[in-house]
C-alpha cells in the first residue's frame, strides 16, 4: 500500500503548508513594515531535468531554504511554493541563504518512507535602505544522480520578476534595484 | 520573453545523501543527536575521524559556525535545527586522521565540522552533510 502512504504524507504536507508561518513573507503583511525593504527573487529547483513546482500533489515533497541575517546566529526558514518565487520583507543589511533542506518520499525495493536531504548554499545578498525594492536573482539548484548531488548558479530574470512583482503587489511602489546573490567560493 | 543570463556559475557539487554508512565517519567530537552538541573541553579541540582506506590521501578539515533555524519545517515538531553558517576554520593537506585546531574558537559557541579526503584536486570522500558532527565550546574562563 505504498501509494496510500505516499498520498497521506503528501496530503499532510499540503495541509500543514497552509498552517506554516514565515516571519519574512511579504504576502502575510498588509503593508511593508516601517524601515524594512522588499526582497524578491526565485529558487528554481531542477530535478529529473525539469523545473519543480511546489505545493501540488505531484510535488516531490517540501523544499526549504534557510535565510541568515548577517552577524546573527539565528536563521529564518522559507518553504518554497509554486515555482519558487519569494517575496520577503527584511531590515536593510547583509544576508545569506545558508542551506537547503528537502523532505521527500522515497521508495525502494525493500522499503519506502521519508528522507531529508540537506546541503550548503551560502548565497550572500545585500538589502538596501528601508522602503527599497531589492531583486536578488534566480538561484537555480540542479539536482543530479537521483537527487543526491547538486550544483548552483545565479541567474538574472530582472525584467520578468519586476513585472510579476508589480502585478502581485500593486500598492508597493518604487524602482527595483538589482542586488544579485553572490555564491560563496567555498574551500 | 524570458531572458535568462547566468551571471555566475559555480561548479559546486554537494553530496547530500543522508546516511551514516557513507562518506568519512567522524569519531570525535560527535553528538548523539545532531541538534544537541556536546561540550568539548577546550577552545582548540582535537577532531578525529576514521581514515580513508585504499588510497594515499590527505584530509581537509572545515569548521562552520553553528546557526540555529527556528521552526525549520512546517510539518515537524523540531523547534530549532542547527545548520552550517560561515566557514571559520579550514586546513588542507593533513596527513593523519586527526587534527587539533590551531586557533582558539569562540567560547560558548556551537560549531559543525566536516572532513574530506582528497588526492590532488579530487575529493575522494567526505562527511555527509546531514551527518556533520557538532560540538559546543566551553565558556570563557
Amino acid at each position: 500500500m505504498d501509494w496510500i502512504r505516499r498520498f497521506l504524507l503528501i496530503a499532510l504536507i499540503l495541509f500543514l503548508w497552509g498552517c506554516a508561518t514565515n516571519p519574512i513573507d511579504l504576502s502575510k503583511v498588509k503593508t511593508l513594515p516601517k524601515e524594512e525593504a522588499v526582497v524578491f527573487g526565485r529558487v528554481d529547483i531542477i530535478y529529473k531535468n525539469e523545473p519543480t513546482v511546489w505545493g501540488k500533489l505531484s510535488s516531490p515533497g517540501g523544499f526549504y531554504i534557510f535565510v541568515l541575517p548577517g552577524g546573527s546566529s539565528e536563521a529564518f526558514s522559507h518553504m518554497l511554493r509554486e515555482d519558487g518565487t519569494f517575496y520577503w520583507h527584511l531590515q536593510p543589511g547583509d544576508y545569506t541563504i545558508a542551506e537547503l533542506a528537502w523532505e521527500r518520499a522515497t521508495s525502494g525495493f525493500w522499503s519506502s518512507g521519508w528522507e531529508k536531504v540537506t546541503g550548503r548554499i551560502f548565497a550572500n545578498f545585500k538589502v538596501a535602505e528601508g522602503g527599497s525594492l531589492n531583486y536578488i536573482g534566480t538561484l537555480t539548484i540542479v539536482f543530479e544522480d537521483k537527487g543526491y548531488r547538486y550544483f548552483l548558479r545565479v541567474g538574472d530574470d530582472f525584467d520578468q520578476a519586476t513585472k510579476v512583482f508589480s502585478s502581485k503587489f500593486p500598492d508597493i511602489k518604487g524602482e527595483a534595484v538589482k542586488n544579485l546573490m553572490q555564491l560563496e567560493k567555498g574551500p | 520573453m524570458r531572458r535568462l543570463i547566468f551571471v555566475l556559475t559555480v561548479g559546486l557539487f554537494g553530496l547530500i545523501a543522508c546516511s551514516a554508512n557513507y562518506g568519512l565517519i567522524p569519531i570525535s567530537p560527535v553528538a548523539d543527536r545532531p541538534d544537541y552538541p556536546n561540550l568539548v573541553d577546550s577552545l582548540q579541540p582535537t577532531l578525529e575521524w576514521n581514515p580513508y582506506s585504499g588510497l594515499d590521501v590527505t584530509y581537509d578539515v572545515i569548521i562552520y559556525e553553528g546557526v540555529r533555524v527556528k521552526k525549520p519545517y512546517a510539518f515537524s515538531l523540531e523547534e530549532k535545527q542547527l545548520v552550517s553558517g560561515k566557514v571559520v576554520y579550514y586546513r588542507q593537506g593533513l596527513k593523519e586522521p586527526q587534527h587539533t585546531i590551531e586557533e582558539p574558537l569562540k567560547p560558548n559557541a556551537e560549531y559543525r565540522w566536516e572532513v574530506r579526503a582528497r588526492t590532488g584536486d579530487k575529493i575522494m570522500s567526505r562527511t555527509m552533510a546531514c551527518n556533520f558532527p557538532v560540538f559546543k565550546t566551553p565558556g570563557s574562563k
